[in-house]
């Protein structure tokens, strides 16, 4: 009796999370777009149905129909139409692909965030919850009434694929896109409708998940088993996501959870947090476990990859450095106490963001773990340096030391794994990380965090504002060297050759075993550093704070946006990430500059921020060559023919209005 | 003795036989050439030689030495280069760095103490040997252009001297004369015997009937997974197995 209750409630829960997880390899089986914001459009419908019932009163069967039959699929259609459609179409890298849904992502949960701020909410109740008698058990109604729905669907999916003409053309376009298209389907019109389904599954799934409760929480955890269960279904079979979903999210969890041990101990409190976080570790498992998973549409985007490799050149870029780096010494004479707080952070995060830089830019390996990285090496120098007391400078090597620890866990799948699966397995790294030790009250302090304080070496002491900021720009300074040194020479050229080519490097030689490892290594130690200096910024660890899983998905769309080929985009997407609030005055404005254009990214002239301003700079400059050259040429007054000349320097600052024109000419010929 | 020699190797993907029970061998010095139609298993034959898909059965040799477990990037260290028809550039790099990761790759145990350097120092040997290999096939003038921008003619030049650079006993060429024009061919034809007197051993996948016949000692024809015929150029044109299979059947070369 107690088991079967178990058993079918457990099945439920993951029944409902497997209607998510198909709505997902639904989507990406018909378009190669592996739609990270899946989850989040669940979320979003999830809330609008509490407004319209609710919140406006709204009759439930209406509201569901609106909510479910229209917001949902609607959502996936326009955002099929808007956003990725155009980017497939302009022939978008992985990278792009993966930061225009995160882009979705952001703007969704912003708006959820804005408009029902977060709060637990309590959601309108699709099914009664009042037992129901079968064969003698006792069974709760709206658990069996979920797990009906998960039948009828799948057995309308099925009956969709199997006998309708629509249904046919689909497995087509699945199959075989390019032939799909050569035999006049219609192949962006299944498309849509695939993202229509697929986001309708969605929300399906997010109004079940909701029923009774919604919360942030929750819905996070929503998310992340979405993922889970398409990945163990390959991201290819629905009947393996609905199998998956059932039986390891749903019962394996609910048997899991019957064994309890206590969570005084590290190890019990460790085993809680994870078989809390089931759905993450199910996600790594199978990323660890398949031996072979095969990217769509991986073939079609290797030509595209030149364009967005273009580089500045080396003197306009030697330019651009150092009068960044002169700007930024001279800046806390400018900068009042409150604003230097933020400039802490901002500089703190300049090097994250060359961490994503460096392996995702330079190296052409994705990763969405960089927050489990920051976390750890944050949390190891905390722990070291208040159990220990060594040297500053010890123990925040220390951190950065474990912080490699945890980038050569994830470095080593990313020997077989790449794309989105890439994506997915350091995302899911960094969630078990999260779990397991950041989040993790015995040995992480919980809510309360650890105390961290900033350093001091060398007799010198760094805890006032200025003298902390000049800290932090010296190791700004030295973490820029690294990824130089990363870029530039046979190194550089190693890195360069393996995300344009690894057949290619591998025919010529080149082992990729070991600078993917290396370049997992120096982005983790990268990304800890920046998180020690996050946590001395604020002076206490706090992992919900500071390293919550989801920043690295925002973080990673920060980079892409701010430019990610070069070290310059770092400094733009730090700028955005933590400047843009402050100058604007309102919080939030950053979240969704960077959400919307990240969603964008495929229309953005130099598909980045920091294209985008050198597109600018170099026509301003265009025009200005132009306009000295007019004002060489231009035919004078008679008197004036006798100085045609004019110094090219002398004339640009007669342009800029420094000298009068004609007296800048005259000065010219007189030399 | 053979520079490199497949036994009987063979391919299946699913049901499909794309590679059955080929063997062929070229020696130093030698150009050998492998024609057939679209589609008759020639590229997935030099996926087993380099190692890309592990053969279901025979054996590579690479000088005698038995490689069919040998992963890509070992077999090219040891003399094994090649070309794609699906290019395979590093296409942000320039022609000069594609170049040079092939001549740097056959150093070993570099990159963790490159990382940690001040400021790096060039390679003289590999900046002279890519100067010469950009002179030697005419691309010098390319040399500084990211290799993304240039057209697919001259990107297949790109990938020779990118072989080249890692010093090959032997070069596996798939196509690489389409997209050249016959003046274009007719030179590279001259480049690839050359190198053939170099004393590399070069192996050929080619539609451009005309080269084939011109610069190799032996050609094999494949159809359908097997060999179908081999021989010299002039046994090869009056063969009528041939005719039939790579010009269709009821038309008369």
């Amino acid at each position: 009796m107690f088991w079967a209750q178990l058993i079918v409630a457990g099945a439920a829960s993951g029944g409902v999370l497997a209607l998510s997880g198909m709505g997902i390899v639904l989507t990406y089986k018909a378009t190669g777009v592996f739609n990270l914001a899946h989850g989040a459009i669940g979320v979003f419908v999830a809330y609008t149905l509490y407004q319209l019932n609710t919140g406006w009163h709204v009759p439930l069967g209406i509201a569901l129909v609106i909510a479910v039959g229209i917001v949902g699929p609607g959502l996936g259609f326009g955002l099929e139409r808007v956003v990725f459609r155009p980017l497939q179409r302009s022939g978008a890298t992985t990278t792009e692909k993966l930061a225009a849904s995160l882009g979705v992502l952001i703007v969704l949960v912003g708006i959820v965030y804005v408009i029902w701020t977060g709060q637990t909410r309590v959601g309108p109740r699709l099914f009664p919850a009042h037992p129901f008698s079968l064969g003698g058990v006792r069974l709760p109604f709206d658990r069996l009434a979920e797990l009906g729905l998960l039948g009828a669907t799948s057995a309308a999916l099925w009956a969709f694929f199997r006998f309708t003409k629509l249904g046919l053309r689909m497995r087509a376009v699945v199959d075989r896109p390019d032939l799909a298209e050569l035999s006049s389907i219609d192949v962006n019109r299944v498309a849509g409708i695939a993202w229509a389904m697929g986001a309708g599954l969605s929300g399906l799934a997010g109004v079940l998940i909701a029923s009774g409760s919604l919360d942030p929480y929750r819905m996070t955890l929503f998310m992340i088993a979405t993922f889970s269960i398409a990945v163990v279904a390959r991201l290819t079979s629905l009947p393996m996501a609905a199998a998956s979903g059932v039986l390891l999210i749903g019962i394996g969890r609910a048997l899991i959870e019957q064994v309890e041990l206590a969570s005084t101990s590290v190890v019990g409190s460790i085993y809680q947090s994870l078989v809390a976080g089931l759905p993450a570790v199910v996600l790594f498992a199978a990323l660890l476990l398949y031996r072979r998973l095969d990217v769509l549409g991986e073939k079609a985007e290797k030509q595209q990859r030149a364009a967005s490799a273009r580089r500045a050149s080396p003197a306009r870029s030697a330019r651009a450095t150092i009068s960044i780096a002169a700007a930024l010494i001279i800046l806390p004479a400018v900068l009042g106490t409150g604003a230097l707080e933020q400039a802490h952070r901002f500089l703190a995060f300049t090097i994250l963001f060359a961490s994503i830089v460096v392996v995702t830019g330079f190296s052409g390996q994705i990763t969405l773990g960089q927050a489990g990285f920051a976390g750890i090496g944050a949390w190891a120098a905390a722990r070291i340096a208040n159990s220990l007391h060594p040297p500053a400078l010890i123990a925040m090597l220390g951190g950065g030391v474990v912080a490699v620890l945890a980038g050569l866990a994830a470095g080593y799948p990313a020997l077989r794994r790449r794309g989105i699966f890439l994506a997915l397995t350091t995302l899911a790294l960094n969630l078990v990380l999260f779990q397991a030790v950041l989040a993790n009250t015995t040995i992480a302090g919980g809510s309360t965090g650890l105390q961290v304080t900033r350093p001091s070496i060398f007799g010198l002491n760094f805890e006032g504002p200025v003298a902390f900021y000049y800290f932090e720009l010296v190791l700004v300074g030295l973490a820029f060297l690294l990824a130089r040194n990363l870029h530039s020479g046979a190194v550089g050229r190693v890195f360069g050759a393996i995300r344009d080519s690894e057949t290619g490097a591998r025919a010529v030689g080149v082992d990729p075993r070991t600078p993917k490892l290396v370049i997992f290594a120096a982005s983790a130690f990268m990304a800890g550093i920046a998180g020690v200096l996050l946590t001395q910024q604020a002076r206490v660890f706090s992992a919900d704070g500071q390293f919550f899983p989801l920043q690295s998905l925002f973080w990673f769309a920060a980079v892409v946006v701010g430019g990610v080929n070069s070290l310059g985009g770092a400094l733009v997407a730090g700028f955005i990430w933590v400047m843009l609030d402050v100058l604007v005055g309102a919080g939030g404005v950053s979240q969704l500059v960077i959400g919307i254009a990240a969603l964008l990214i495929g229309r953005i002239p130099g598909r980045s921020l920091l294209g985008f301003g050198r597109i600018l700079f170099e026509r301003w400059e265009m025009k200005l060559a132009r306009a000295v050259d007019d004002a060489r040429r231009r035919p004078r007054a008679p008197e004036d023919t006798a100085d045609m000349y004019v110094p090219s320097d002398l004339a640009i600052r007669a342009l800029r209005g420094e000298i009068p024109a004609r007296a800048g000419s005259r000065q010219g010929a007189g030399s | 003795m053979s520079v490199l020699e497949a036994r009987a190797v063979s391919k299946h993907f699913g049901g499909i036989r794309a590679v059955n029970d080929v063997s062929i061998a070229v020696e130093a010095g030698a150009i050998a050439s492998l024609i057939g139609p679209n589609g008759a298993g020639k590229t997935t034959l030099f996926d087993c030689l380099t190692g890309l898909t592990e053969p279901d059965g025979g054996h590579v040799m690479l000088d005698g030495t038995d490689v069919t477990r040998m992963p890509t990037h070992d077999r090219a260290r040891r003399g094994m280069g090649r070309t794609f028809q699906r290019l395979e550039v590093f296409s942000g790099l320039t022609v000069r760095e594609n170049l040079s990761v092939a001549a740097e790759a056959m150093r070993r145990g570099t990159i963790v103490r490159e990382i940690f350097r001040l400021r790096h120092t060039a390679d003289p040997a590999v900046a002279s040997l890519v100067d010469r290999i950009l002179d030697e096939l005419d691309i010098a003038w390319a040399a500084d252009r990211v290799a993304g921008d240039l057209p697919t003619g001259v990107l297949r030049i790109v990938e020779l001297g990118r072989a080249l650079c890692a010093r090959p006993r032997v070069m596996l060429l798939d196509e690489i004369a389409s997209g050249l024009d016959p003046a274009e061919t007719q030179h590279l034809g001259g480049i690839l015997q050359r190198l053939a007197e170099s004393g590399i051993a070069i192996l050929l996948i080619e539609h451009d009937l005309g080269l084939v016949l011109r610069i190799s000692g032996d050609i094999t024809v494949v159809d359908h997974g097997n060999v179908i015929a081999r021989g010299t150029p002039s046994e090869i044109v009056a063969n009528a197995a041939v005719r039939a299979a790579y010009l269709g059947k009821g038309e008369t070369a």
